[in-house]
């Protein structure tokens, strides 16, 4: 399954549909197709607000395929190259009162996904995921 | 899409999310987070969470965002009823340990009243 979004967070919620639809299309249990569209929500955020200039239009590519016991997720964009999984790792240790605020997006891919790596490849940031279904 | 619903109950403030906390949804709740916490009868909070389906990090820093007000005026802001899918992105980002967090609404209002 292949779609193309616009740079815009009111993309969020058509990217869940897609992601929803995929999920039917190849009967993917509840909860892998939940934790998928949480990874590329988190990942897509990232992308509208930090890899594109503000008011700067854009594109966002995804494409969803099942690879036997498995399902791959790709999200490409031409923003400039920003590797997401570069970034330090979140506090998630102190108390409210001195908790940092931010950076737990990547932290949750991370924990969710089974497999995560960053291409710089034909001026485009590439993000491939893997979430295992056994 | 996010609904936000006020209620009082009991002498505790309580807010109803309904829908989506997402990075389209997040500025309108911290919005509406931070002018409740503005008023001075609104002491301690309850973020209902029972039909809030979805909730992404930006929706995380809206908690903690609610939460270092609160406690700059000695309040606290709980969480009540989360769906599974809500409850593993809490545990996960390690805001089960900072945040109380009720399995329903009844139990929050029982222990913060008490």
């Amino acid at each position: 399954m292949q779609q193309d979004f616009g740079n815009s967070l009111a993309q969020l919620e058509p990217l869940a549909k897609t992601v929803q639809e995929f999920g039917q299309q190849e009967v993917l249990p509840k909860a892998v197709t939940g934790t998928l569209n949480l990874a590329l929500d988190e990942l897509f955020t990232n992308i509208v607000q930090h890899g594109y200039a503000p008011g700067e239009k854009g594109q966002i590519s995804l494409q969803l395929t099942r690879k036997g016991d498995a399902v791959e997720a790709i999200l490409q964009d031409h923003a400039p190259a920003y590797n997401p999984f570069d970034a330090p790792e979140p506090d998630r240790h102190s108390p409210v009162e001195s908790r940092p605020i931010g950076g737990l997006g990547v932290h949750l891919v991370k924990e969710l996904m089974d497999h995560w790596e960053y291409r710089r490849d034909h001026h485009q940031n590439t993000v491939i995921l893997r979430k295992n279904l056994a | 899409m996010l609904n936000i619903k006020d209620q009082k109950e009991n002498g505790t403030w309580i807010c109803a999310l309904e829908g989506r906390l997402d990075g389209n949804t997040s500025e309108q709740a911290d919005k509406h987070l931070s002018e409740l916490a503005g008023k001075d009868e609104v002491t301690d909070l309850i973020l209902d969470l029972s039909s809030l389906d979805y909730l992404s990090s930006a929706g995380l820093r809206v908690f903690l965002m609610a939460s270092k007000r609160a406690k700059s005026k000695q309040r606290q802001v709980v969480l009540a009823a989360p769906n599974d899918g809500v409850k593993q992105v809490l545990t996960i980002s390690g805001f089960s340990s900072i945040l109380q967090i009720y399995p329903d609404r009844a139990t929050a209002l029982d222990t913060l009243g008490s």
